[in-house]
């Protein structure tokens, strides 16, 4: 029988000519513009999006954000950079960890730029050469319920959440992304293999709760789920600061010998080929700010300052108070994929 | 014109049939060698496959058993007995069937204070169950409806009781409605991921992100979604009659058999629509209970207006394209021989192809090739018609295949040419079928998560991105308020198929 194929030429040219129209009002190709810039961020949306609208309102420089979080699997950004390396779409990468910012710089899908201003920034947190910057970070902390755990029990080092008096009330974010990934390949970086891997074995011994992101960690200490856990400072500061019954505890500062606690900032780089390069680097340059550190820490995220013209926060505790752990970051990137499948392998099954 | 319509359909068939030929075809090329690097990865890890097996089928097992055996039941006392109130329980199971997944999943495992997850396979089964238990009951309750009352009625003369003619005649005869609802939830169950990622219960869905992510290319997760292609395209090719029936079916008579229920009727019928309220009222009544004092409408809409600005036309474009596409598609399945084996294997590809998979290749192969699109909304209707396409299909093929062939046969003969032939019989049958198509992809595309939260453009998020982005963050609230309008928005589209499906049900 031959095709008698219904003709749906109105039908069908009319909805080409909806969809057409659709996509011509719609497309934006960010190459053809230097007022616009393209920023893929990890940092909260909550947190980031109202600087972002400052700056807009301030330049008159369309922020174009793709936002990602630990919810939405983190696979968005370094891995959409990734698959973007032929044809760059983003202009600046707005990490909130260090770590896989080191990676994409060493798989060559950043761009050297020169920061005004910045020897203001601790030497060891930014790039020698010029990659990345680091500015507001966040601690790797122990927030602990104060109605679980008395004064004097409080943990004092991430080990002890392989305590075996708390077991099975602990808690961890998934290690296979964000923060949580960073800090056990700065601990393998650090330690080495074997130390991780028996540190990683004694949690899962302990039947460690693992959550889905370091909020859920936050959430389920304040709440009595867990007695304390592993968690990040902007976590577990809105967690305090709605009067929920926890403490936080900046692990490994307990004693000289202590290895202290990670601090891991915010990472802003530029993307090899960006198509809007200069509104990047204004970009860069406003968010690489005492102003704009000011407002982080500020907010409920309370970010920790750490440029040199910022005062110090009130709410939280920097590097220069309690002492921080001094980690190769080269290295702990080094580390990662090795960790990872560690935490693959081993931790999560 | 013929030729040049035909083109235009094959459009959208070839482009959405490249997104998983290109990324299962990605599984054999790691940094553009050949290599079966990937599948080493993947398959010589059998700890992996044992616990993704394992928890894979506990899931799908718990899930479907309860479906079947709830979702047959309340199928059968709401569309097959004289309970009180069916009709008011259909429109409650049609209002169930339209919340998302991801807000009706939330709902059910996340209380609003906290909760541990329990890494339970098993949990996730009910909870999967109890997300897609009302579009089951839909979909067997059209199928039962449909039973010829001629069959049910000769069975009781000759002396069977009521509850021998259902299992004998009347679930027998709906077959082909259990095997295409099974398969649809199967399907569901194995490609969501948003409940198992909450659980984090490791699955074939979960385990295509977690892969990516180690990974950072398509390969490895492509290998793992290829196993999910390969089980699901098997099933599916043996449902093919059921689910791509190209035989012409005789309008079914328009009154129903109806069980009498006897004394039983009024106790039935207050457990059933309380079943049926509950399904929509748990999650709806969850989400006002977390709803902040003093925030009203207006707050929301002002702080959510970005999102529900590019989920709701998007999700209406893409259901707009996705149903005038699939009449023409579904049209040439039923008539074409030639090509019919064609359209059968690209929507076994397409239903069987988990989302993230699409997702994934859909974005590898859009950032070279549709330039000023890529950073659009474009983008968001490109990847629904890709994901909704197939299911638009399976949605006209009924009421296309009420037209016999003689008819349209008969009018060519008498010299009408296919605009005509188009114009004059098919659209005016199809056009139920179009606007359930229709109504049926809006609803599914608003929901998504799973492949638009890969696909969304800078600047831009839908309603279900900012959704889970609220709920990491612990703002149920916020997200309790962003569901309740979503599910304003919702009610045009669910409230045109609850007319559609009363007419066709007869309700």
């Amino acid at each position: 029988m031959p095709l008698t194929l219904p003709s749906l030429r109105r039908t069908v040219v009319g909805i080409f000519v909806l969809v057409a129209a659709f996509a011509a009002f719609n497309c934006r190709d960010s190459s053809e513009s230097s007022q616009v810039v393209v920023v893929y961020t990890a940092l909260d949306r909550g947190f980031s999006e109202p600087i972002f609208d400052e700056f807009e309102k301030a330049t008159g420089i369309e922020v174009l954000p793709v936002f990602d979080t630990e919810a939405q699997k983190s696979v968005g950004l370094t891995n959409r950079i990734r698959g973007e390396r032929d044809h760059p779409r983003c202009d600046v990468f707005w990490n909130n960890e260090i770590v896989n910012t080191i990676r994409l710089q060493r798989e060559g899908l950043l761009e050297a730029f020169q920061l005004s201003n910045a020897e203001k920034l601790p030497a060891h947190y930014r790039d020698p050469g010029g990659f990345w910057y680091g500015f507001a970070a966040r601690a790797r902390v122990l927030i602990v319920n104060t109605e679980l755990v008395s004064e004097d029990q409080m943990p004092k080092s991430v080990r002890d959440l392989a305590d075996q008096r708390y077991r099975g009330k602990t808690a961890i974010a998934k290690p296979l992304f964000g923060t949580t990934a960073s800090h056990i390949a700065c601990l393998w970086a650090s330690d080495g293999e074997e130390s991780t891997r028996a540190f990683l074995d004694a949690l899962k011994a302990n039947d460690i709760q693992i959550h889905g992101g370091n909020k859920g960690v936050a959430i389920a200490v304040a709440s009595g789920a867990a007695a304390f856990g592993l968690t990040d400072t902007d976590d577990a500061m809105i967690e305090a600061e709605a009067g929920k019954p926890v403490r936080i505890v900046y692990p490994d500062t307990h004693s000289p010998d202590a290895p202290g606690t990670l601090f891991l900032p915010n990472v802003l780089s530029l993307t090899r080929g960006a198509p809007n390069r200069e509104a990047a680097l204004k970009l860069i340059e406003h968010l690489i700010s005492p102003e704009v550190e000011a407002r982080l820490a500020k907010g409920p995220s309370a970010q920790i300052p750490i440029h040199a013209d910022s005062a110090p926060s009130t709410r939280v505790k920097s590097p220069r108070e309690v002492k921080s752990f001094r980690v190769d970051f080269s290295k702990a990137a080094e580390a990662f994929d090795a960790a990872r499948d560690l935490v693959e392998r081993n931790f999560l099954r | 014109m013929n030729r040049v319509v035909a083109l235009l359909h094959a459009l959208p068939v070839i482009v959405s049939c490249a997104v998983p030929v290109y990324a299962l075809a990605q599984s054999f090329d790691v940094e553009g060698e050949w290599s079966l690097e990937a599948w080493r990865n993947v398959l010589s890890d059998m700890g992996l496959w044992s616990i993704m097996l394992q928890n894979s089928s506990t899931a799908l097992g718990i899930a479907l058993a309860c479906v079947l055996v709830v979702g047959t039941i309340l199928a059968l006392l709401v569309f097959k007995t004289n309970v009180f109130g069916s009709g008011l329980a259909v429109w409650l199971l049609i209002l169930a069937a339209a919340i998302p997944i991801h807000v009706t999943g939330a709902s059910l495992v996340a209380p609003s204070t906290v909760r541990i997850p329990s890494r339970s396979a098993i949990e996730l089964g009910f909870a999967q169950a109890l997300a897609h238990l009302p579009i089951f009951v839909l979909l067997v309750g059209v199928a039962l409806r449909g039973v010829p009352r001629s069959s049910e009625a000769a069975a009781i003369a000759s002396g069977a009781g009521p509850l021998r003619t259902i299992l004998r005649v009347t679930i027998p005869a709906a077959r082909s409605g259990f095997i295409v609802a099974t398969l649809l939830v199967a399907l569901w169950v194995s490609s969501e991921f948003s409940i198992a990622d909450f659980l984090i219960v490791r699955t074939f869905a979960e385990e295509i992100f977690v892969q990516f992510a180690s990974y950072g290319r398509i390969a490895e997760p492509a290998v793992v979604g290829f196993v999910q292609v390969a089980v699901f395209g098997t099933l599916i090719m043996l449902a093919r009659e059921h689910l791509f029936a190209t035989n012409a079916t005789r309008r079914t008579e328009a009154v129903s058999t109806r069980f009498d229920l006897g004394k039983a009727r009024v106790p039935v019928s207050i457990i059933t629509l309380g079943a049926c309220a509950a399904l929509p009222g748990f999650p709806i009544a969850r989400l006002f209970a977390s709803l902040p004092d003093d925030r009203g409408v207006a707050y929301y809409a002002k702080t959510f207006d970005r999102e529900l600005w590019v989920s709701i036309p998007t999700s209406l474009i893409a259901a707009l394209v996705c149903a005038a596409f699939a009449v023409g598609i579904g049209w040439t399945l039923l008539r074409s021989r030639g090509a019919r084996p064609w359209i059968v294997a690209w929507l076994t590809l397409l239903l069987a192809t988990p989302a993230p998979i699409l997702g994934i290749g859909f974005i590898r192969l859009a950032n070279p090739l549709i330039g000023a699109a890529y950073n659009s909304q474009a983008m968001f209707v490109l990847a629904h018609t890709i994901h909704f396409l197939p299911i638009a299909v399976l949605c006209v093929l009924p009421a296309l295949r009420r037209i016999p062939e003689n008819v349209d046969r008969a009018a060519r003969i008498s010299g009408a040419r296919g605009e005509t032939i188009g114009r004059v019989i098919v659209h005016p049958i199809a056009l139920r079928g179009t606007a359930l198509a229709f109504v049926v992809v809006a609803i599914l595309a608003l929901g998504d998560l799973s492949m638009t939260v890969l696909v969304a453009p800078p600047g831009l998020s839908t309603v279900a991105q900012r959704f889970a982005s609220l709920i990491h963050y612990g703002l149920v609230g916020e997200a309790a308020g962003l569901c309740l309008l979503t599910l304003a928005a919702l009610a045009v589209p669910a409230l045109a198929l609850a007319a559609l499906l009363r007419r066709r049900i007869g309700t």
